[in-house]
């Protein structure tokens, strides 16, 4: 845990990546949503900015290992330093791959320059990361995950304090941010239990899906009782607890909107998970203007509407608010 | 398919006090999430739920557009235990007359606010077909006035049509899970009482499968052994006892499987890990003191395991009486 010894190197970089307090620990969150392409990188981006610009110390997390391009986003250039280095053991702290985010008060870590992959991150690798990741004593560690449902990208949402799901009001995006959601919720069920006709029930669990028969919290949880009475209570714990937030990206219209209220009401009549729709990001030209400018679009725009909803957005996921529908 | 075991309110997340324009805005709100097309659910449901889930909501929105249908689902929540009859108070002077007048209309009506029932099941439709003949003669006069509970109106319109339509296929798959409380912001109910108390309670004619004596010596202070098959033996031998010759299996079945098995209720308790009380709770058929349906549809699976029963046909003998017992207690 100590890391002091790095701090200075930290601090001429204006990454200010402390980690190792024990006392104070920052929220994560992670950002994902299955689909590639529907702005999960703009959405941690944008909350990353948004939330250095109140003066809050953040940690920007590039998660997506094939394709990690925060620093674009940001507007910094590619890190000389990277996550790869922190894996390989090359250097010991991950504070020696923080670098500054272009902002004060954000910094970036980031796998671009590494041959790096969901898929080749090694188990023992991801949990040194993620318990070194755990120990960021800023004011909020912010993941972009990558597109796909690999069970690493999964690892690293359900890592998170706050879980943002971030889908566009259309089907394709709709579809794979239920199989994420499903995915990602299931994987944490493995935790329950490694009881194996369990695991196995998981297996089909995975596999369902329009067929209803395990597509449900509360069917998995009956098989599970059936197994263990108290495996079903505990499945059923930790449905409870697991409250994704839905972030609704591109909307340009009402009726958009209402889908965003329907997805959240669609995942607890179908599916039994509680997910809190809590941003609708409009659909804004000044975005694609900024990041064809390489510069960051809460800092180019700030009185654009997608900044102000992204402000909102904040708002509400520290205020617990969830957006209301009126008919 | 989950959408059926919730409360009418519920299931189109409103208030109980909700007036017939919000329930309307609700519906809509729920076609455009649930219906053909549907953007929202886009690859979670197949086009079959998705007309069941359209009818559903149509008669949701039937009843709780009608004053009179509406009040007396009403009371039928609250005799589930579901609502208190203070939470389910409307007003009653809003405007419900377009679709009582619907509803009125007859036959005709009915037929355009219920386009597909190509999904109920042909005997269902059949039934009901009989049904709304045997009451449409005293329905007509009984609507025109306002007070009388016209539970006619109820029994003979389509809310079967659903229910029925999955409690016959297949009892133990067909509610599963039933009771388990599904968290639900919009209705802060007992978390005791199923929601599926709530969906039996719509269906008037009781499920085929409730036995009316079970259903009656279940409430609060339940007999010891419910006299559900008195002419049976009170101990099967042994070789009879695998099939139980087709019978269906109550709690007096079960103890005398164990006690053929030479099983005590401790050592049964200790083997499925089942509590001891809740073990004799299941052979008296001590319904009340059960906990949630998935606890005892577990306890039943695992119980039956260890007799060397059959695991489902247990649990479809079992589950409808205690469903009906937690309703009517």
């Amino acid at each position: 845990m100590a890391l002091t010894a790095v701090t200075s190197e930290g601090q001429r970089q204006s990454a200010f990546a402390e980690f190792g307090v024990r006392e104070r620990r920052a929220e994560i969150w992670a950002v994902g949503g299955g689909k590639g392409g529907i702005g999960k990188s703009l959405v941690s981006s944008g909350l990353a900015l948004t939330m250095s610009r109140q003066n809050k110390r953040v940690l920007l997390f590039d998660a997506d290992f094939g394709g990690a391009n925060l620093h674009t986003l940001l507007g910094v250039p590619n890190p000389d330093r990277s996550l790869g280095d922190f894996l390989a053991r090359r250097v010991p702290t991950l504070n020696q791959v923080a670098v500054s985010g272009g902002q004060p008060n954000l910094a970036l870590i980031s796998g671009s320059g590494d041959n790096l992959d969901a898929a080749n991150l090694k188990y023992q690798q991801k949990l040194r990361l993620m318990n070194r990741l755990r120990t960021f004593a800023g004011d909020a560690l912010i993941l972009d995950l990558g597109a796909g449902t690999h069970f690493n990208t999964l690892d690293f949402f359900n890592l998170a304090h706050v879980n943002l799901l971030v889908v566009l009001p259309e089907p394709t995006s709709v579809e794979n941010g239920y199989r994420f959601l499903r995915a990602a919720f299931l994987r944490r069920l493995r935790h329950v239990s490694d009881h194996q006709a369990f695991q196995r029930l998981l297996d089909s669990a995975q596999n369902v899906q329009t067929d209803g028969s395990l597509r449900h919290v509360h069917s998995i949880a009956e098989r599970a009782s059936d197994l263990d009475p108290r495996l079903g209570d505990a499945v059923m714990k930790v449905a409870d607890r697991y409250r994704p937030r839905l972030v609704l990206n591109q909307v340009r219209s009402d009726e958009d909107l209402r889908v965003g209220h329907g997805l959240r009401s669609a995942c607890k009549k179908m599916l039994g998970i509680n997910i809190e729709f809590q941003g609708a990001l409009p659909y804004d030209d000044t975005v694609w203007q900024a990041v064809r400018k390489r510069t960051p679009h809460v800092v180019a725009f700030p009185e654009s509407k997608a900044a102000e909803a992204l402000a909102k957005l904040v708002d509400n996921l520290y205020g617990q608010q969830q957006l209301s529908m009126t008919f | 398919m989950e959408l059926h075991k919730l409360d009418y309110y519920a299931a189109l997340e409103i208030e109980p006090d909700a007036d017939p324009e919000t329930v309307e805005a609700a519906y809509r709100f729920c076609l455009e999430t649930y219906g053909e097309d549907a953007v929202a659910t886009y690859g979670l449901m197949s086009e079959e739920e998705r007309r069941q889930a359209v009818a559903f909501f149509e008669e949701a929105r039937r009843v709780l557009c009608n004053r009179d249908l509406r009040r007396s689902y009403n009371r039928k929540l609250v005799a589930a235990g579901r609502y208190s009859a203070n939470e389910l108070q409307f007003d009653e002077s809003a405007a419900f007359t377009k679709v009582e007048e619907e509803v009125h209309g007859g036959e005709a009506a009915n037929v355009t606010i219920f386009p597909d029932r190509s999904h109920v099941p042909a005997q269902a439709r059949q039934a009901e077909a009989t049904q709304a003949q045997q009451a449409e003669p005293t329905h007509a006069p009984q609507a025109e006035r306002p007070e009388p509970v016209p539970d006619t109106c109820v029994t003979h319109k389509p809310i079967p049509a659903m229910e029925p339509a999955v409690i016959s296929s297949r009892p133990s798959a067909s509610l599963p899970f039933s009771a388990q409380p599904v968290p639900d912001a919009a209705t802060p109910r007992p978390a005791a009482v199923s929601p599926d108390a709530a969906k039996e309670g719509s269906v008037t004619p009781p499920a085929p499968t409730v036995r009316p004596a079970m259903a009656h010596g279940s409430s609060t202070t339940p007999p010891a052994q419910a006299p559900e098959f008195p002419e049976e033996p009170e101990r099967l031998a042994d070789d009879e006892i695998p099939e139980l010759d087709g019978r269906p299996i109550g709690g007096p079945e079960l103890r005398a499987v164990r006690e053929a098995r030479g099983l005590s209720v401790e050592e049964v308790g200790e083997r499925t890990k089942i509590s001891n009380n809740n073990i004799r709770f299941l052979e008296q058929s001590n319904y009340a003191f059960l906990p949630a349906p998935v606890y005892v549809r577990g306890f039943l699976r695992t119980y039956a395991k260890l007799l060397g029963i059959d695991g489902d046909k247990l649990v479809a003998d079992y589950m409808p009486a205690y469903e009906a017992a937690r309703i009517s207690g």
